[in-house]
């Protein structure tokens, strides 16, 4: 495989994960929707631990454990967000 | 404006800080490394008393980013 072949798989895989982003996100605005309706605060750290938890748990690497973390803290920070601007309407 | 933690601060401590300000209408970016962890504040921190963040448990340092001219 050549370095442009496997380039290509990585621009497949990166347009395949904005996609997922996108739909993640997508559901995250459901959920402040729903909290918004049931006056609940955006921020649920035990829920937070729980995916962080299940990720660890299910990773295989070869990116650490750490490093899930890290990615996954940027996740839910953007779909914390996404919920607040759902539950309060501000930016 | 960035929060530095503790190494010794505990999860509870974490908690209680991002709390505070994502109930006040702050997004932040945590970022969490071997030693340390980092919350990025984003949005106008300059009303933040820097005595009421560092008066939280677990918090190390608190710096705010220079204004640009």
């Amino acid at each position: 495989m050549t370095i442009d072949d496997i380039r290509d798989r990585i621009d497949r895989l990166d347009s395949e994960l904005l996609r997922i982003f996108n739909e993640r996100a997508s559901l995250a605005l459901q959920i402040g929707e729903i909290k918004k309706g049931l006056d609940l605060p955006v921020y649920d750290p035990s829920r937070e631990k729980r995916i962080f938890a299940r990720m660890t748990a299910e990773n295989d690497g070869p990116l650490d454990d750490q490093a899930i973390v890290r990615l996954f803290e940027r996740v839910i920070d953007e779909s914390r967000r996404l919920e607040r601007i759902m539950t309060r309407g501000d930016h | 404006m960035l929060i530095v933690m503790r190494k010794t601060a505990d999860e509870k401590a974490q908690e209680e800080i991002k709390s505070y300000l994502i109930e006040r209408g702050f997004d932040i970016h945590q970022s969490t490394g071997a030693n340390r962890v980092i919350i990025g504040v984003i949005g106008d921190t300059e009303n933040i008393p820097e005595a009421d963040i560092k008066a939280f448990p677990g918090v190390l340092q608190v710096v705010r980013i220079a204004k640009e001219e």
